[in-house]
């Protein structure tokens, strides 16, 4: 007497989730890690020639300003935060990222932008609060 | 069960429905809206919009002298006169007679000014202008919608009649207004300087607070829920997350100090495990906080709507008497994001690990809810605290406080507020 061993398709519907799922999480493994992204933020006057940059992320973030050029017309500033690409869960509080910036000419009216050019929120409070 | 709490909910909410206006100006304004900055459209309801009082500016001694003592005169005989008044093209002391008394003493010699005078007749004594301008400026006690923008009073000489001053233009409080006093006994003004005008907006909110607006707390920004009252009949707190601000401490918004919260009684948040109990509870309420406003600072009954920098509001009318349920849809409004939603309940007193936050920090009991076909951006970090609620045509529905968020996903958890006013002294502040 012989069997004939026969699967229902939702059998290979399952497998075949299975397998997507594995290829996600090994790909995860090799290549999930934090991405770094330009962030927006917020600004306010130290004086003259310094500003006070506000960055607003989760927590545990690894953040830096990373460029500053100036032009008679704007100064830029591009702040970056590794953040990270998949996450379980995370309570929505801003963490405080702040820094200061030196410039080389005074403010005056020049337009403060971040690194992908959007005007930066100014703060007419000290570190906006 | 659930449908039929659903739509008495609804017939609770449409009992609140202001009545069609009969709008007698400018019309245009959003329904229940009011705008921070006095920009909008008004809705007049017939009173007169004036940029200030006209008084009597004397230009000299004896005309300061004459309209002091006709200012006196009145006083004395508050039924028999109006307000006095100096024309400034005839120079002329302008007195108003309102009773056969009044317009006999005006001609008695024994009343005489140091400078030309005219006597006619008006309708509104000194003793119906004086009490109105008394009355007005205290109306916020009595509940009339947006009451709480009356900053000043002040007799308009001229016209005979109150000038009532507001911060921000409210369709709401001039129909109370008109209703109350009439269209010629008052004008107002609005002055977008005073408490609660411009340039409150969420991101820079101005007092009375109102809530999803920005706040700052020790190390952290984050979002405010709802205005709330504690023991007063007047808002004097707000919500927010209470993982924004663990273990307790002062709350800034906008550079001021405006209040505190007290850990562990009125915070339920450790940032080792996520929530814990209130002090003496034993039932998890999600995650909380009540921020008590210093007594110079208030809370109003609006929370904002609109994106991240709107001065745009609406009413709070009601509260969830409930737990949320399943396939309700609520939107978020935080300082970061702005407006976001519809997020759709996929499931109720959930446990969520916040893995970013830590190995063993876990929310308890909270909504869990996600954005579905046709919403907008998600909440993102600065949002915690925000306001969760269902929008209707007068308002809108209290539902809960933003607490966190599973982006990859546009996942949020809040928390229901009925655990709130069950576990914290107070309830929200309603909008009248």
């Amino acid at each position: 007497m012989t069997s004939t061993l026969r699967r229902s398709p939702a059998y290979y519907v399952g497998l075949g989730q299975k397998l997507l799922a594995s290829v996600v999480v090994g790909l995860c493994f090799s290549g999930c890690g934090p991405r770094t992204i330009l962030e927006p933020f917020s600004y306010w006057v130290v004086d003259d020639r310094t500003i006070g940059v506000l960055v607003v992320e989760g927590p545990n973030r690894e953040c830096h300003i990373v460029a500053v050029s100036e032009t008679p017309a704007e100064v830029k500033v591009s702040a970056e935060c590794q953040v990270p690409t998949f996450s379980i869960g995370s309570t929505g509080a801003g963490y405080r990222y702040e820094f200061e910036v030196d410039l080389a000419d005074n403010l005056g009216e020049r337009e403060v932008v971040d690194g992908a050019g959007r005007a930066a929120d100014h703060c007419t409070v000290p570190k906006c609060l | 069960m659930v449908l039929r709490r659903v739509a008495s909910l609804l017939l609770a909410a449409s009992v609140g429905t202001l009545p069609s206006p009969t709008f007698a100006a400018t019309v245009n304004l959003p329904s229940a809206g009011i705008e921070r900055g006095g920009a909008a459209p008004v809705a007049t309801y017939g009173l007169q919009l004036v940029k200030g009082t006209s008084q009597a500016r004397p230009t000299s001694e004896e005309e300061a002298q004459a309209f002091s003592d006709a200012w006196e005169l009145a006083e004395k005989n508050p039924d028999d006169f109006g307000y006095p008044w100096i024309d400034p093209t005839t120079r002329t002391l302008v007195l108003r007679s309102v009773s056969a008394r009044g317009a006999a003493l005006v001609t008695d010699e024994t009343v005489a000014f140091a400078m030309a005078s005219t006597a006619i007749e008006a309708s509104r004594s000194f003793n119906d202008l004086e009490s109105i301008k008394h009355e007005a400026i205290s109306l916020r006690a009595e509940g009339i919608p947006d009451g709480d923008l009356i900053f000043k009073t002040a007799p308009d000489h001229e016209g005979n009649r109150v000038v009532i001053t507001v911060s921000i233009a409210s369709d709401r409080l001039f129909k109370a207004l008109a209703d109350r006093y009439g269209t010629d006994a008052i004008a107002i003004q609005i002055d977008p300087t005073g408490p609660g005008g411009s340039p409150a907006t969420r991101d820079h909110d101005g007092n009375p607070y109102w809530g999803g607006a920005r706040i700052g707390t020790p190390g952290k920004v984050c979002s405010d829920s709802f205005p709330w009252h504690i023991a007063s009949s007047t808002g004097n707190a707000l919500l927010t997350a209470a993982h924004c601000i663990a273990s307790g401490g002062s709350v800034t918004i906008n550079g001021s100090t405006v209040g505190s919260v007290t850990a562990t009684s009125e915070e339920n948040w450790s940032t080792v495990y996520g929530s814990r109990f209130y002090t003496g509870q034993t039932v998890y309420r999600g995650d909380v906080a009540l921020i008590r406003l210093s007594s110079s600072f208030s809370a109003g009954t609006r929370i904002y709507r609109g994106n991240s920098t709107s001065s745009t509001s609406s009413p709070v009318v009601l509260k969830l008497g409930r737990y949320s349920q399943l396939d309700e849809q609520v939107y978020v409004g935080g300082q970061a994001t702005g407006e976001t939603g519809p997020y759709k309940v996929e499931d109720t007193e959930v446990d969520w690990w916040y893995s970013q936050d830590g190995p063993n920090v876990i929310v308890r009991n909270v909504v869990q809810a996600s954005i579905f076909f046709g919403g907008s951006f998600c909440a993102d970090h600065g949002d915690s605290g925000g306001s969760v609620f269902k929008s209707q045509p007068n308002g809108v529905i209290a539902y809960g406080t933003h607490s966190g968020f599973q982006i990859t996903n546009c996942r949020i958890m809040y928390t229901d507020i009925h655990r709130s006013y069950m576990g914290l002294p107070g309830d929200v502040n309603l909008a009248p």
